[in-house]
């Protein structure tokens, strides 16, 4: 009973304890650490671009772009190719003639 | 210079009213912030977070509310952000005890003593604090703006969005989740 009595009384000089506390204050020169914060929160133009290509849209978008580039760039060639065989088979058939003249000059007596 | 000018100058950008903004605001976000994360340093950054957003979002405030109101809500969201990152920390600091890699200040924090509480309740509020973390979010935030920021009933309702009658209910709950936790701590440490 007076065990209980004590634990009461205990509890409420603990509820109580706030009473008539003061605002706590912060460490001096606040404003100069806010503006230091600030300034180091201030991006250059290169972080807001590599912060802006680093977004996954823009990132995948960008990389979409590169496979189409690469894609038609790479059928353009396949068929600029095609078209140079086929002049290397007409000059092939037109020079047979070059070929057995300078045979028959190579012709050692 | 009276609020809404200071709050017109600081949305046109004036370092002078930004100061004296900080100058005049700094205890009352200091001694919430130190209230709800109960420790120094950590409230020291959050005090220095609040004016940066106040500064780079004052043109977002309208006048709806107390300016007041505006600042104590920017306050405990940053607060309550920060206890719930220490708490997730907290857990992972516990799972890496299991290995013996965390550090004995992330699993046991230190006691907190509230640098305003008078001498002689020192040691009673630093109990009460402990037992003030057990508090759900709301209950807490009731209770801290009612003893340790005076703040009426009517004008935590505005900060909390909530009726003043359901700040009445949160603040006696509040009471009597502490009440119990104290006695349960003075019964186990008292035999």
């Amino acid at each position: 009973m007076e065990n209980n009595e004590h634990i009461n009384k205990l509890t409420d000089e603990a509820l109580n304890s706030l009473d008539g506390t003061g605002r706590a204050t912060p460490k001096p020169y606040l404003l100069t650490r806010i503006n230091a914060r600030m300034q180091n929160e201030k991006e250059s133009s290169w972080d807001i671009a590599l912060k802006f290509i680093s977004r996954p849209a823009v990132a995948l978008a960008g990389l979409c772009l590169v496979i189409v580039i690469n894609a038609t760039v790479g059928y353009k060639y396949t068929e600029k190719t095609t078209v140079v065989q086929e002049d290397y088979v007409t000059v092939d058939e037109y020079s047979s003639s070059t070929t057995v003249l300078n045979d028959i000059e190579n012709i050692e007596p | 210079m009276n609020q809404p000018e200071l709050i017109v100058q600081l949305q046109q950008g004036d370092e002078q009213a930004f100061k004296k903004l900080v100058d005049e605001w700094q205890d009352m976000v200091y001694n919430t912030a130190v209230s709800i994360v109960q420790n120094e340093d950590d409230a020291d950054d959050i005090t220095q977070d609040v004016f940066v957003q106040v500064y780079q979002s004052v043109s977002s405030f309208k006048g709806d509310s107390k300016f007041s109101t505006w600042l104590y809500r920017i306050v405990i969201s940053k607060a309550l952000d920060h206890v719930k990152k220490k708490k997730r920390k907290k857990r992972f600091a516990f799972v890496q005890s299991l290995f013996g890699t965390a550090s004995e200040e992330e699993i046991h924090p230190e006691e907190f003593n509230h640098p305003g509480v008078l001498m002689e309740n020192r040691e009673r509020a630093a109990e009460l604090f402990k037992a003030m973390q057990l508090l759900p979010d709301n209950q807490r935030i009731a209770f801290t703006l009612h003893k340790l920021e005076a703040q009426r009933h009517q004008d935590i309702a505005a900060i909390m969005n909530i009726s003043v009658t359901a700040v009445e209910s949160l603040i006696a709950r509040a009471k009597g989740n502490l009440r119990k936790t104290l006695q349960a701590y003075y019964t186990k440490n008292n035999n």
